[in-house]
């Protein structure tokens, strides 16, 4: 428990839901966090880096136009359409309780700041410029995706598009039309055939592309219990390979993820291009975590290649009432990512791939149940931070200054000391693991990473 | 303002009101560990030992303050409870002070010892040495702006306080504590409405104005010292009525904590929440609600958060033992090789 704490915990007015914490990364890659309410309230949390390096959080209300009286938020998703500068889109999906006709629903797009006049984020500015869309059914996870269009007058170009899953079992998608200043909905079968037939409501979907958006993974969660996903080509627009399960209970949250971090290597004359080009990403050792409500969640590793045969159970991840959310987020900074999930019965549960095998690693209780996480530098200092949406509030969590600092220091004489060096640099791993061997049940506890090169034989023994 | 939220906490049922000053830590029965004492307006003391109540003492009148200290300079401190109907009990464990306190006969539970008429309306109490020789004064803080000093004098029959002086003050009393001068000098400082205090040393006395205040928006009602992030340096702990606690510390940082329910009453300070653990420091709370919250986890790193680059710029080490004084200007490129270091595959 000593090793990662609060920063910050902030107390929302009204409960918000799995679908109401979204990131927000800008082109400098300074990251925001947006998170709504039930009851029309959506705040922005940003830090503000002091020169006497003291962290200030600031959470602000963003008063977003077109949200009604009585009106609640479901969900809401963020992205940004350029990629050289700030062009976000914003979108917020509303209910206005209605008890005498049906339940009014929208899909609310914001978006067009004035680039102009300032290239970085003005989420005030973007706030005031709203898009309504009336829908027909009872909106659920708001997500965003690329599809390939065919365009008249040019050669067929990427775009990002809205995905938005429905009470009438299906799932949305709406295509900006900048010409008529609106939006229009695409056929589902035509760009995403993997999800024209569902047998019930999609709680949550996750699309990952390949590099050269050639392929195309899509997993699905249904309030059924059916799980699915499916590997997608996307220049022939055929599915590959299609594997489904069926849990008891609804599936709360997929999510699919690489093992191994890849981080863009900086931009120095340190590392060698020998080096950097060792450091490249296998796109299709791809792995899927499911969370369920009722029985165990999983892990299935390799799926593009083994389907959902590698399947992990995480050990008393159905103890603590559903699991509502989970996240990938490397809190021992080894290199490869730990799962963490989130229960109703507000317990944090981590757990870790060791000796091909999914472990509980360490469990951490909090005061509300636990609806969603995120692991990202708000901060901006180069260490992330464990978001945590609660019913009751937001907690910003920041692992141990020091472990972090004391590793950041080894780390950086392994990677740039020469070889007849490296013994030294053993020793002074072992005696850091040493040190920390005090916080013995803390959670995500940072002294079994020290040893994190992987490649070299002599020192992974050590680990 | 940052804020936390603390989450291990140990409950247990509590019925009646407390009155602010009627909640206290202290070691009563001379372990050397402290216990939480809580009087009621039902006229009940409870004394809690880790996470379980030790003794029950009912039968008083409606509880208005308690204190525990050497009230009776004798060495063993005791329990002094002051009752709204006008008398003032002292309850002293009769065990003597060993080593191995289970191989005691004498069984280590309190006794009252000693009973006194003392003005209805004492709303605190405060037990220090006030005129610095070397004995322990009983300050006693009344409704009516009146503020009083006893000492305990032996006789042959036992002994009982005797009243040493009488001050009074411009207006309603806030709070008492007993600070010391930079020569050692005891002062007793006496809260006043408007941010003000009063000075008496024990024979002059004189006013000051406040000298240090930070603006909150809750009206506070207790203030403890308490040393959160283990510097060994305290902090100053502030409740408010609406269960907003205020953690402030000597270079004016501070952290919030929303307590979510209403207050009755808070102290703050190191207690032991099982009988083998050490004493860890706690925030406790007592509320409207029939519950008394013992908040036992609650040690910060430090106050204000800080940023891993800030560090890495300052400390002249590893970082710029590999890297070129760019880097280290350059924030965006030092924040990618830090991020590259601790979360990427590493390959060598």
């Amino acid at each position: 428990m000593d090793n990662i704490r609060d920063a910050h915990y902030f107390l929302l007015p009204t409960q918000g839901n799995i679908y109401t914490l979204s990131k927000i990364t800008q082109t400098n890659g300074d990251n925001k966090v947006l998170f709504a309410s039930l009851k029309r309230k959506l705040f922005l949390l940003e830090y503000d880096d002091h020169r006497d390096g003291c962290l200030k959080p600031i959470i602000r209300e963003i008063l977003f136009t077109y949200i009604p009286n009585g009106a609640e938020i479901i969900s809401l998703d963020v992205f940004n359409k350029s990629t050289v500068c700030d062009d976000f889109f914003i979108g917020i999906t509303i209910i206005k309780p209605n008890p005498e006709h049906n339940n009014e629903t929208y899909l609310n797009i914001y978006s067009e700041q004035d680039l102009d006049l300032n290239p970085e984020l003005n989420i005030e500015s973007v706030a005031q410029n709203c898009l309504s869309i009336d829908l027909n059914f009872v909106p659920y996870q708001l997500y965003h995706s690329q599809v390939l269009r065919q365009f008249d007058d040019s050669d067929p170009r990427r775009e990002t598009v809205w995905l938005l899953s429905g009470s009438d079992i299906k799932v949305h998608i709406f295509q900006e039309d900048r010409i008529n200043h609106s939006y229009i909905e695409l056929d589902v079968d035509e760009y995403f055939p993997e999800l024209s037939s569902l047998p019930s409501i999609v709680i949550w979907m996750d699309i990952v592309y390949t590099h050269d958006q050639e392929r195309r993974v899509t997993a699905i969660g249904c309030e059924c219990g059916h799980m699915q996903i499916s590997v997608v080509d996307t220049v022939k627009n055929i599915i590959l390979s299609c594997h489904a399960k069926q849990f008891e209970g609804s599936v709360s949250r997929v999510q699919l993820f690489n093992l191994n971090n890849y981080v863009n290597s900086p931009t120095l004359n340190l590392i060698s291009d020998e080096h950097r080009k060792r450091e490249t990403k296998d796109e299709m050792a791809m792995n899927l975590v499911v969370s369920s409500t009722l029985q165990l969640s999983a892990v299935f590793m390799d799926i593009v290649n083994q389907g959902l045969n590698r399947r992990f159970y995480l050990e008393s991840s159905d103890k603590y009432d559903s699991v509502l959310c989970s996240c990938l987020a490397d809190v021992d900074m080894d290199g490869e990512v730990e799962v963490i999930i989130g229960t109703y019965a507000q317990e944090l549960l981590m757990y870790k791939y060791e000796n091909e095998k999914w472990l509980l690693k360490s469990r951490r209780s909090l005061e509300h149940p636990i609806q969603s996480l995120l692991y990202l530098d708000v901060t901006g200092d180069g260490m992330k931070e464990l978001i945590v949406l609660t019913l009751g509030g937001l907690h910003v969590m920041q692992h141990n200054q020091d472990l972090v600092y004391g590793m950041l220091q080894n780390r950086l004489k392994q990677l740039f000391c020469s070889e007849d060096e490296q013994t030294e640099e053993k020793d002074l791993d072992k005696k850091t693991e040493d040190d920390c061997t005090d916080d013995e049940n803390g959670l995500f506890n940072l002294s079994e990473s020290t040893i994190i090169l992987s490649s070299s034989p002599e020192i992974k023994t050590n680990a | 303002m940052r804020a936390v939220c603390f989450v291990e906490r140990i409950e247990f049922e509590l019925s009646g009101n407390v009155f602010k000053n009627a909640i206290t830590l202290g070691d009563v029965d001379n372990d050397g560990h402290s216990e939480l004492i809580i009087g009621n307006s039902d006229g009940d003391i409870s004394i809690f030992k880790g996470d379980k109540c030790w003794q029950k003492l009912s039968g008083l009148g409606m509880v208005s303050a308690i204190c525990v200290g050497d009230v009776m300079n004798c060495g063993s401190n005791a329990l002094i409870v002051i009752c709204g109907d006008g008398w003032c009990h002292i309850y002293l464990s009769l065990q003597p002070k060993t080593e191995e306190p289970e191989e005691s006969s004498v069984s280590g539970k309190l006794q009252r010892i000693h009973i006194q008429r003392i003005p209805p309306n004492t709303k605190m109490i405060l037990l220090g040495d006030i005129d610095n020789d070397g004995k322990q004064e009983l300050v006693m803080g009344l409704t009516d702006r009146v503020v009083r000093s006893y000492r305990w004098q032996r006789s042959v029959s036992g002994g009982k306080l005797v009243c040493l002086n009488k001050w009074e003050c411009a207006r309603q009393i806030g709070s008492l504590t007993l600070n010391h001068g930079p020569q050692g000098a005891p002062c007793l400082l006496v809260s006043q409405p408007g941010g003000t205090y009063m000075r008496i040393r024990t024979e002059a006395k004189e006013t000051d104005e406040n000298d240090k205040s930070i603006q909150v928006d809750h009206r506070l009602f207790a203030l403890s010292k308490l040393d959160l992030t283990g510097d060994g340096r305290d902090e100053i702990v502030a409740c408010s009525w609406d269960g907003q606690t205020y953690i402030v510390d000597q270079s004016k940082h501070s952290v919030r904590f929303q307590l979510e329910e209403s207050v009755a009453g808070f102290c703050a300070g190191m207690y032991s929440i099982s009988t083998t653990s050490s004493p860890v420091p706690c925030l406790i709370y007592t509320t409207f609600s029939n519950k008394v919250y013992i908040y036992h986890n609650v040690k910060l790193a430090s106050l204000a958060s800080k940023s891993l680059m800030f560090k890495v710029v300052e400390g002249k080490d590893a970082v710029n033992e590999v890297c070129a004084e760019d880097v280290v200007s350059d924030r965006k490129k030092l924040k990618n090789l830090i991020e590259w270091c601790l979360y990427n595959k590493h390959t060598l």
